[in-house]
């Protein structure tokens, strides 16, 4: 299907459409914490302010916090997903290509979490292509880009006083026909992704990846990371900023008889993530809790599904309160320090 | 000589002589103005230690978590073991006087290197002014921010419009305790150290009361605030205790609330006011207007600052009849 194109300034009409079709429209805003992505309430967005929200799109799939199971008494249900349909603007192809990723473990091998199932299968993805890294993004040292489709269903290019948007899904198809928008000409389609692939070049990868893989796990060993965690402090910052973390705690929560089964977002640098109950923790030190969220970025996953974890997108690196910078930490243990 | 040639010094110096076993200091950060904590073993490594303007991270907790660690350790003999040394700012002093003080560790397992502070930088207000995508890099040169933009560019802000909001309220400029002081003293600022905390009781109690829902409401719950704090060193917080379940254990909105006044209330009489808990929150929640409240509340009803004398005892550690009893039913 041919891309379709909105003026910039009829943005704000497109999106109103949207909801006057039955979406809940999500798009960046400003927001105290810097940007996150909020309900859409009218008004222009600024695509040329924000690079990336301080909080990934990954909520909107994962909520930090769900009931799955609510009782009462005797009386117990289960909690019913949510199935609101809903459009979500503007997210970076970094974000959008996590939520492909932590798909795999939710929605694959037999086994669909159906609260996570709803909201993906009821969520159109708009992506907005990146023009302009910030100084901390490496999407292209992990498999990704600037104009990288993985996990969007319509892909936005930014072209003068305009946005392209070319379907890179079925559902962003149907969405895109349903929005009845003038055709985009495949020249400035062609152009705008050539912009892209130009930012793209201003990117070098870090590393190999591909080489750097078992040369990772081979250095499990390395005394870099226990030097290079020595500062960190153990708190979650970067896992719950993180757009492909995916780990989960349970636990009922409930008095005088009522109360329900809560999931809710959990963090491996976290020094209680692993505690046993008899008390033995096997990742008592920081730094094999900070090697374990590298591995399973780098090397796990990748040994489980066959890709990379991590998506590039630097937020880590921004939010560590201490400056733990995971680019510099998978360099020396790949240097075999 | 420059504090930073002092501090390399004195760091080869302690370590070379086996007087103290690491030096807890600062080092290069790996983004535009930050520096970062570090714990240098070696004398050949002193060199990597820094002192500038971004040495904002609190390194009295680093102190803390090496002492306890190493008594845990099965080889550990007590008679044998050196001194943990560390370059301390003020409020890090202040910090290592409450552990003293609360009995953590002693004086002599310790060797501040003190260093009269000078205002540091907020980076976040830099790269918002410059925008962040546009800092390649930047540094502090004399009262000037430069930063160096990725088009090749330069642009110099005056600093005093971007130092750290904690510091520029801040008027303990001295380390209250040190075995050497490194650096010139600084005049204290003249900023009202606790004008958030007055613009706050100015509110009515539903106008506070919505202020805490609104601003804490949004935290995550990553704990980066307490695991910074230098006050918030309990092996096991109440916030994850499960038996019994003081508050649950993620993002509710009470859950939330109660953890974050039940962590300032553990914390008064014992803040340092560093700033640490509000730099460290990824959502940029103004966890110091809670902090400082009870510092201000502390000091007006019992005279009392914290981490200044390792002699005195703290409010929450001693009676006096005349104490003030506002408050109590």
């Amino acid at each position: 299907m041919a891309a379709g194109k909105v003026k910039r300034s009829d943005l704000p009409r497109f999106l109103e459409a949207a909801k006057a079709a039955g979406y809940d429209v999500f798009a960046p805003a400003r927001a105290p914490e810097g940007w996150s992505f909020a309900p859409y309430e009218g008004g222009a967005v600024d695509l040329d302010g924000y690079l990336l929200t301080t909080l990934s799109a990954k909520a909107l799939a994962l909520p930090q916090l769900e009931a799955f199971l609510a009782y009462d008494g005797n009386d117990g249900r289960l909690v019913g997903a949510d199935e609101s349909k809903r459009l979500v603007f503007g997210v970076r192809p970094c974000d959008a290509r996590a939520l492909a990723l932590v798909d795999k473990v939710y929605l694959s091998r037999g086994f669909r979490d159906p609260h996570y199932l709803s909201r993906r299968d009821n969520t159109v993805l708009i992506v907005s292509a990146c023009h302009q890294p910030a100084p901390t993004c490496f999407c292209t040292s992990v498999g990704g880009g600037p104009a990288d489709a993985a996990g969007a269903d319509v892909m936005a290019y930014k072209s003068g006083d305009e946005l392209l948007l070319d379907a890179t899904s079925s559902k962003g198809e149907e969405f895109l026909k349903a929005a009845k928008l003038e055709k985009a000409s495949d020249a400035a389609l062609k152009k705008t992704k050539a912009a892209c692939a130009k930012v793209a070049d201003t990117m070098a990868p870090l590393w190999e990846l591909e080489a750097l893989r078992p040369i990772l796990y081979k250095n499990f060993d390395a005394p870099a990371w226990e030097e290079l965690a020595a500062r960190c402090v153990s708190c979650g910052a970067c896992t719950f900023v993180c757009p492909s973390c995916h780990c989960f705690d349970v636990a009922d929560e409930g008095k005088h008889g009522r109360g329900s089964r809560l999931r809710f977002w959990d963090a491996c640098t976290q020094s209680r993530f692993t505690l046993h109950a008899s008390g033995h923790n096997p990742r008592a030190r920081k730094g094999q809790r900070y090697r374990q969220r590298v591995l399973h970025k780098f090397y796990y996953f990748h040994e489980n599904w066959g890709e990379n974890l991590c998506v590039g997108c630097g937020r880590c690196v921004v939010a560590c309160p201490v400056n733990v910078d995971i680019r510099e930490a998978v360099t020396a243990v790949a240097a075999g320090k | 000589m420059a504090v930073e040639d002092e501090i390399r010094a004195k760091a080869r110096e302690l370590l070379a002589s086996g007087e103290a076993e690491v030096v807890v200091g600062f080092v290069e950060g790996t983004l535009p103005l930050t520096a970062r904590p570090a714990l240098v073993k070696d004398a050949a490594d002193a060199d990597r230690l820094v002192w500038n303007r971004c040495c904002t991270p609190g390194l009295a907790r680093y102190v803390l978590e090496y002492i306890r660690d190493r008594r845990k350790r099965r080889d550990f003999d007590a008679a044998k073991a050196r001194k943990v040394a560390v370059v301390a700012k003020p409020c890090d002093a202040r910090a290592l006087v409450t552990y003293i003080q609360e009995n953590q560790f002693g004086p002599g397992d310790v060797y501040i290197i003190g260093v009269n502070c000078a205002p540091m930088v907020d980076r976040n207000k830099v790269l918002a002014a410059v925008g962040a995508y546009r800092v390649e890099g930047a540094d502090v040169d004399g009262d000037e921010v430069v930063v160096a933009t990725t088009d090749g560019g330069e642009e110099r802000l005056p600093l005093g419009d971007y130092v750290d909001a904690s510091c520029a309220a801040c008027t303990r400029l001295e380390p209250p305790l040190a075995d050497v002081v490194l650096g010139e003293k600084a005049a204290p600022a003249a900023e009202d150290p606790y004008a958030r905390v007055r613009e706050h009781e100015a509110r009515g109690s539903d106008e506070r009361w919505a202020w805490v829902v609104e601003e804490v409401g949004r935290c995550i719950r990553c704990y980066a605030c307490r695991q910074v704090c230098p006050a918030c060193y309990c092996e096991e917080c109440f916030a994850e205790q499960r038996n019994p379940a003081w508050i649950g254990p993620a993002t509710a909105e009470e859950d939330l609330i109660a953890f974050h006044l039940v962590r300032v209330f553990h914390t008064a009489g014992r803040c340092v006011e560093c700033g640490e808990c509000e730099r460290a929150c990824p959502m940029d929640i103004p966890l110091r207007v809670l902090s400082e409240k009870l510092v201000k509340d502390v000091k007006e009803k019992f005279g009392y600052v914290a981490g200044v004398n390792p002699e005195e005892a703290p409010p929450l550690a001693t009676y006096k009849p005349d104490d003030s009893n506002e408050g109590f039913l």
